[in-house]
């Protein structure tokens, strides 16, 4: 996917991430530890699609919020463009900020239930006082109808679109300040699959339009594969293999990757889709 | 009738009661603390549109009062002498938004009383002073109430979306508020202050006092609000927008507040208006010559008025509506509160 | 076990906490017992310093604070400037008056509201369901001062119950079945004002606790096992209720303390309420600070035996997973 966009750089590194914390056994005394990301190091090339692969509980959701600078790791670094991510400060913050920008699973709670879709969609450029009004509700017509979406219900709200369609809002939200890379946590989970399909090929049209960069979160290896130009296997906060999906589909190292390769469905059958 | 149109109803009610309240000048046919040393204890007088003769008289009038010759506590109507009841007549002055007023809605010929609630023992109007007294009672309920919930506001908010040690300790301190049966703690609050006050400076003072010790229910509630609001995962976005914990406050938190505010202050305003009445009542309120419904109230503490005067009861008859309105009102906002989310 | 000593400790906490901020509105209080004595140009500054030393007033506040404490724990409760005596002994038997009270009107409320609360809750939506809740809706908007004295009023007019006072005045000559007959008498009326006070609250959320609990699917199956009303309620609705319905009598016992300050006093009944309106308006201040700790014990302790009740009928909080 987006083989054209690929340079060899990588736009973001990750180096010894590790998050850990405290968690209370809910019938005993007892605190004990939690790793949830337990070292994990990544590099991610600009204009090219990245898919971290791993079931519940491996830590993907984790290690999304901590290279979106949500949530601060225990150890460990996140580049962004050769910047350490988490020693910036003020506008400097403000202007990585635009490029890492995430897309959450739970398409209803990620949207304001009481704005209005233009609302949601100017609200990072209202954050980052980015254009005048006018400015930005043009800018709000455009980006709906970059992700397919018609512009007359701008004034709609959130409840009154289908999942698919919120999905797209939330594309669109993230794309108001021109970003450089997307974070897609389970994006997919959830939906119908003729609407992942259209997703997918939502995503792949911007990734060339505007020159992305993705890093998808999943437990879906099937659909990954469809996608990534690399995957990396989760295991209870490691990576514990990593390569493109044909290598990966044809000779699994780990037991961790065979797992989720037997996991997913028709795969043994006759009428298994081959390896891209 | 459905919830909404009882609630209709309720608003109505409520700003009628308000809107007579604060027209309480144009209204009051008699200046409230005017006394009638002889007429006390007067009965609601008889307003008549046909006199004894059987003639039709071309404005509603009603006839002198004088004590009865065997029984001084009671009154007979002096047939001799009749005063018309008139609209829009000059009176006594009073102010409104600034202005200085002479027209009452009615009045009576001179030197005529009309007393529609009777007098209490020192020949005051009573219905007069009912729509005076209003004001002290209804504001005070409201400002005590905005106070709380302000308060309730700040706390819920703070504790809520900062956590930690703040949230730890701002809510014991809730617990104690609410440990305690709170007009034990009014009183207690009260007796601290000065006993002798200006009218004017109690009534401030009791709004303050009232109004800080129902700070704690309103916080404790509003705090849920903010921390389940504060997971949400738009609020997550907004701050890898970049956003300050201000813009997340004001923005995506308050408004989820607003719900549980409006509904607090339907149950609090009541409450509060009843915590005024019951404390002028006793004497720890507004006071004397300022009248409140608490305070006109005070005087059935003693036995043989209670039993004799029953126009005296006129301003506790009046919050059974200002209740009602409130708690249908609270009862609607609950319902569209959980159906809404 | 842990949960209970958890409690008590929570509660004692309480109880220091209400202590410390009630001394702390003493700093406030800009007129003492002794400022209108001042004002008397017959007595000289030295007595006024004399007698407020006697009393400890002219230490600072923390030192009268742990002295205070000193004595509580002694069982002494601070003096009273205005009986001379001992607050312990000017408190005490109002207390125990002020519980009599309560304590009768919360058992009456309870008893009285389950019943009709299950039996409202049994016709959702019905006939009886409606009038009843209709009925507490009437009650719950007359507040309670126009309940009390609407309640005198009727005993005045009628001479049915003897209004006032807890005792007539030929107390001491009747023998004592007549003694207790007699209080009975003067007691009616004020526990009526409290019991239609709390009722409309208490049926409430008996009635929405037991219409939760009759939904639960337990309760189905148990009728499709076509097991007798009689039983499914007591047995499996009634406890499925109960968890709720006991944090409610928790908090109830705080309400029924703020009213029942007001009925005491509408209705001349000789209990804490009076006592602490004389000692406002006579600024005594250690029988203030005495009434406001002593409610708020009778608060804990009511909400500590509600955590006992919890303790014992809900196995959950036994096993500690609440």
């Amino acid at each position: 996917m987006g083989a054209d966009t690929v340079t060899n750089e990588p736009l973001i590194r990750v180096q010894g991430l590790r998050k850990t914390y405290v968690q209370q056994q809910p019938f005993s005394r007892g605190k004990f530890l939690v790793r949830a990301l337990d070292g994990i190091d990544l590099a991610i090339r600009a204009g090219s699609s990245f898919a971290l692969v791993g079931e519940s509980g491996s830590g993907k959701s984790t290690l999304a919020l901590c290279m979106a600078r949500l949530e601060p790791p225990t150890e460990g670094k996140v580049w962004f463009d050769a910047q350490d991510l988490f020693s910036l400060t003020g506008p400097e913050l403000m202007l990585v900020r635009r490029h890492i920008q995430l897309i959450f699973q739970d398409t209803a709670a990620a949207l304001n239930p009481r704005f209005s879709a233009e609302e949601v969609i100017i609200e990072p450029l209202r954050i980052q006082s980015v254009g005048t009004r006018a400015e930005q509700r043009d800018r709000a017509v455009h980006l709906m109808e970059k992700v397919g979406l018609p512009s007359a219900w701008l004034s709609r709200r959130p409840h009154q679109f289908s999942g698919g369609q919120r999905q797209r809002l939330a594309i669109a939200r993230a794309l108001a300040l021109q970003p450089r890379s997307l974070i897609l946590d389970e994006a997919f989970t959830g939906l119908d699959l003729s609407i992942q399909a259209q997703m997918v090929a939502l995503l792949q049209n911007l990734q060339s339009l505007e020159k992305l960069t993705y890093l998808f979160i999943s437990h879906d290896l099937g659909l990954m594969a469809h996608v990534a130009d690399e995957i990396a296997i989760l295991h209870r906060g490691r990576i514990v293999e990593q390569g493109e999906p044909g290598r990966l589909f044809s000779n699994p190292c780990q037991p961790e990757t065979r797992a989720l390769l037997d996991a997913i469905p028709g795969r043994h059958s006759a009428l298994s889709f081959g390896q891209s | 009738m459905s919830r909404s149109g009882m609630a209709r109803v309720a608003i109505v009610l409520l700003s009628l009661l308000y809107g007579a309240v604060l027209l309480a000048g144009f209204l009051a046919p008699h200046d409230p603390a005017e006394q009638d040393r002889e007429h006390p204890y007067a009965p609601p007088t008889r307003v008549h549109f046909i006199d004894a003769e059987g003639k039709l008289h071309g404005w509603p009038f009603i006839y002198g009062l004088t004590p009865s010759p065997d029984n001084f506590a009671e009154y007979q109507e002096d047939r001799s002498r009749t005063f018309s009841v008139r609209p829009f007549v000059p009176g006594d002055n009073y102010s409104l938004l600034g202005f200085s007023l002479r027209r009452h809605l009615f009045g009576i010929d001179e030197p005529g009383r009309i007393f529609l609630l009777g007098t209490d023992g020192y020949g005051r109007d009573q219905f007069s002073r009912l729509l005076w007294g209003g004001r002290i009672s209804l504001l005070a309920g409201l400002i005590a109430a905005a106070l709380s919930l302000v308060l309730g506001m700040v706390v819920g908010m703070v504790s809520g979306y900062f956590g930690g040690f703040t949230d730890d300790a701002l809510m014991r301190l809730a617990e104690l508020f609410l440990a305690m049966p709170w007009l034990y703690l009014l009183f207690a609050v009260r007796a601290f202050l000065p006993l002798h006050i200006s009218p004017t400076v109690a009534f401030f003072l009791l709004v303050a006092v009232i109004g800080t010790v129902g700070w704690a229910r309103p916080a404790r509630l509003i705090r849920g609000v903010v921390l389940s609001a504060r997971e949400r995962k738009y609020v997550l976005a907004a701050r890898g927008f970049g956003a300050t914990d201000f813009y997340l406050l004001r923005r995506h938190i308050l408004p989820q507040t607003m719900g549980v505010f409006l509904t607090q202050a339907a149950l609090l305003i009541p409450q509060y208006i009843l915590a005024e009445v019951t404390l002028s009542f006793l004497g720890l309120g507004v006071g004397e010559p300022v009248p409140s419904w608490g305070n006109m109230l005070g005087s059935l503490q003693q036995y043989h008025i209670l039993a004799s005067y029953w126009w005296m009861l006129a301003p506790a008859l009046v919050l059974v509506p200002v209740f009602w309105g409130y708690h249908v009102l609270a009862d609607f906002l609950h319902e569209r509160l959980e159906f809404g989310q | 076990m842990a949960y209970l000593l958890r409690r008590l400790l929570h509660g004692v906490m309480v109880l220091v906490g209400v202590s410390v901020l009630s001394f702390l509105f003493v700093q406030l209080a800009p007129g003492e017992f002794f400022s209108d004595m001042r004002l008397n140009p017959q007595i000289s500054p030295e007595t006024i310093a004399s007698l407020r030393a006697q009393y400890g007033l002219d230490r600072s506040l923390p030192v009268r604070y742990v002295n205070w404490v000193r004595s509580v724990a002694k069982g002494e409760w601070g003096y009273s400037f205005a009986y001379g005596l001992p607050v312990s002994q000017v408190i005490w038997s109002r207390a125990r008056n002020t519980l009599l009270l309560t304590v009768t009107a919360a058992l009456l409320a309870w008893l009285i509201s389950i019943p009709l609360g299950t039996y409202a809750a049994e016709r959702r939506n019905r006939w009886g369901d409606r009038v009843t809740v209709a009925g507490s809706a009437v009650l719950l908007t007359v507040p309670d001062l126009l309940l009390a004295l609407a309640l005198l009023i009727f005993a005045i007019r009628t001479n049915a119950f003897a209004a006032g006072a807890m005792a007539s005045t030929q107390f001491a000559d009747l023998g004592t079945f007549a003694n207790v007959k007699d209080v009975a008498a003067h007691f009616t009326l004020p526990v009526t004002a409290l019991v239609l006070g709390t009722l409309p609250i208490f049926f409430r959320h008996v009635r929405a606790s037991m219409i939760e609990a009759l939904a639960l699917p337990s309760i189905s199956a148990a009728r499709g096992h076509g097991i007798p009303r009689r039983r499914i309620l007591f047995r499996y609705a009634l406890p499925a209720a109960a968890n709720p319905l006991i944090s409610l009598f928790g908090f109830s016992i705080a309400s029924l303390l703020s009213a029942s300050l007001l009925v005491e006093v509408v209705m001349s009944w000789p209990g804490m309420g009076p006592m602490l309106l004389e000692a406002i308006l006579a600024r005594d201040l250690y029988v203030v600070i005495g009434a406001v700790m002593l409610s708020t014990l009778f608060l804990v302790a009511g909400n500590f035996i509600a955590d006992v009740l919890l303790y014992l009928s809900d196995p959950r909080i036994r096993q500690g997973a609440v």
